[in-house]
């Protein structure tokens, strides 16, 4: 064994150790905080596989796709903002009653409220500790007319129009992704471990009652690894989401009363109960196995988009309901905006998808094309493409992000 | 020299969380064995690192003005040296940046990071109020550095090799300041 294996090994040794340590550190947290609800039997749902599609990826051809043929429509989103307010990523977004909520859980780590042109109105609450306050920001989600905010620290901040702090609500465990139905009851995807018989990966909560639960896990070690996000698009799903299990190969639109299977990917190489129980193997095998990738699921009135990691390979799919088929994708290449778009829809709303273009990329384009001094060749490649350089006037080093909205072909 | 300042740290930790414990409480936490156990891979980690030398021929960038220079052309003497990544937990980071402003003057501290994004790297420190110098590196400067997913710090003191290495954890705030202020008062 050379010396840098053997740093190799011990690296990944402590990375591993680490990871267990915090997960059984978080496990006795949960179990104190469980402390506060009750859990409630949870009552049967119907299962719907009536009308599940399935799914064979290897039978389906991949393409690199071109960002001028794939997404149609084109319009763009510019945040604007007062100048001490600044933007780095849009991690996750919501729209709602002409306003957008943006989430960015790195740079600024803070949710921010604007209208649907674009236009800022506030920076949702304020980070900290206090009572009032929320820090380290999970998901986001619009409720009425109000603003959820969840955080790490196990709570739900509520938030009016004006900004106002309304209420503040607990959950029992840590999770990443929310769904809030109209009737009050929330979900939440859960990846909690250790607390016997509560490892599964949807949780309802009304109040202090942990109601009703679905799918609970085959081994406690596939918990930890949830992290998939609840999505929904009123206009399709009414009041009900979509969610799939880590390492999963279903896709479900779950309501208050019904759980529907709406796909299936068949495969002979799904990820073994015995891998899910060990867990620790999990990621290191993961490029053996075919399961749904850790990707919003977006669907339309028209289309499904989702991603699947098959043989090694992350392929986003795109299934068109109304002929039935499916686009497989190994990536996509902005043939538009020179890299702008580099990666596929993180948000849909009625029939439009929603992609945060690359800002840093923009602005390199921006800054190349300043040194062209071929006049005529910056004519043509203007005329060729003028959104791309109506987009790259308002463009500079640390630009808020831009939105690009678009349709799916 | 070699080591000895967060090895002491480290052993006085050690015995006095034992020496406690043991008046205490015969019950051994189950926080305090994973600490234990934690601890005996960070000096694994931190021997392994202290072995490597650094190359000082590795390009690195200056993140304000984006100038390339080598690490040679640093003036790295008595100067303590952070690493950020973008891989790390930015919570984690968050801490280490809020005690460095802290504890450190503006001679004494230098931030080596490696951020796929050098946008998102300037608006993070922007964010933070964060004006030591800052450099942006990559695996040809230290393969194993950049591996780490915890913020690293430590000294070169003259030599390539580096010396009382620390990795932060957010779950122990009192050892960053105690480390921080331990170096900075050297």
């Amino acid at each position: 064994m050379t010396r840098k294996t053997f740093y190799a090994i011990l690296v990944s040794t402590s990375l591993i150790a680490g990871c267990y340590s915090g997960n059984n550190i978080d496990d006795r947290l949960n179990t104190e905080r469980m402390k506060n609800f009750t859990l409630v039997a949870s009552s049967p749902r119907k299962l719907i596989t009536s009308e599940a599609v399935e799914l064979y990826p290897s039978q389906i051809d991949r393409t690199f796709g071109n960002v001028s043929e794939v997404f149609l429509n084109r319009s763009y989103i510019e945040l604007n903002t007062p100048s001490h307010i600044i933007i780095g990523r849009v991690s996750k977004m919501k729209m709602s009653n002409g306003y957008i909520l943006i989430l960015d859980d790195r740079i600024s780590k803070s949710a921010f409220l604007f209208r649907e042109n674009g236009d800022f109105l506030f920076e949702v609450g304020v980070q900290g500790q206090g009572p009032d306050e929320h820090d380290e920001l999970i998901d986001i989600e619009f409720r009425d007319s109000r603003i959820l905010l969840m955080d790490r620290g196990f709570r739900v901040s509520e938030y009016d129009l004006n900004n106002r702090f309304i209420a503040r609500s607990e959950i029992p465990f840590f999770s990443h992704s929310m769904f809030l139905f109209e009737d009050g009851k929330m979900a939440f995807s859960n990846n909690t471990t250790g607390y016997g018989d509560l490892n599964y990966q949807i949780i309802f909560l009304e109040g202090p009652k942990i109601s009703d639960r679905f799918l609970r896990n085959e081994g406690t070690a596939m918990s930890k690894y949830t992290s998939q996000p609840l999505t929904s698009n009123q206009s399709v799903h009414q009041d009900s989401f979509l969610f799939f299990q880590p390492w999963g190969v279903d896709i479900f639109q779950m309501s208050g009363d019904s759980v529907e299977l709406r796909y299936k990917i068949v495969s002979d190489n799904q990820v073994p109960t015995f891998l899910l129980q060990e867990g620790r193997n999990l990621e290191s095998r993961q490029h053996e196995y075919t399961f749904l990738f850790n990707w919003p699921i977006l669907e339309s009135q028209k289309h499904v988009l989702f991603r699947v990691l098959h043989k090694g390979a992350i392929l986003t799919l795109i299934h068109d309901k109304s002929t039935n088929k499916f686009s497989g994708y190994n990536g996509i290449s902005d043939d538009l905006l020179y890299g702008g778009v580099s990666d596929f829809p993180i948000y849909v709303k009625d029939n439009h998808f929603y992609i945060p273009l690359e800002v840093e990329q923009l602005y390199a384009v921006k800054k190349e094309l300043s040194g062209v001094k071929d006049k005529k060749l910056l004519r043509e490649l203007k005329s060729a493409r003028p959104e791309v350089f109506r987009l790259l006037e308002g463009v500079n080093e640390l630009s808020n992000p831009i939105i690009m909205k678009c349709e799916i072909r | 020299m070699r080591n000895s300042v967060v090895k002491v740290l480290l052993l006085t930790l050690l015995v006095s969380c034992e020496h406690n414990g043991g008046l205490e409480n015969k019950m051994v936490d189950p926080d305090y064995l994973e600490e234990l156990d934690g601890l005996s891979i960070l000096d694994s980690l931190t021997y392994a690192f202290e072995t490597e030398s650094l190359i000082m021929s590795a390009k690195i960038m200056e993140l304000s003005t984006g100038l390339e220079l080598r690490l040679e052309h640093l003036d790295l003497e008595n100067r303590v040296i952070g690493y950020i990544s973008d891989i790390q937990c930015s919570t984690c980071i968050d801490q280490e940046l809020e005690l460095i402003k802290e504890v450190y003057g503006k001679e004494e501290f230098i931030l080596f990071a490696n951020y796929s994004s050098m946008r998102d790297l300037k608006l993070y420190l922007l964010l933070r109020d964060f004006e030591f110098p800052t450099y942006m590196i990559h695996s040809t400067l230290s393969n194993l550095l950049t591996r780490f997913t915890n913020p690293t710090f430590f000294i070169l003191g003259g030599g390539e090799s580096p010396r009382a290495v620390f990795f932060a954890s957010i779950s122990t705030p009192n050892r960053s300041r105690e480390y921080h202020e331990l170096m900075a008062h050297r």
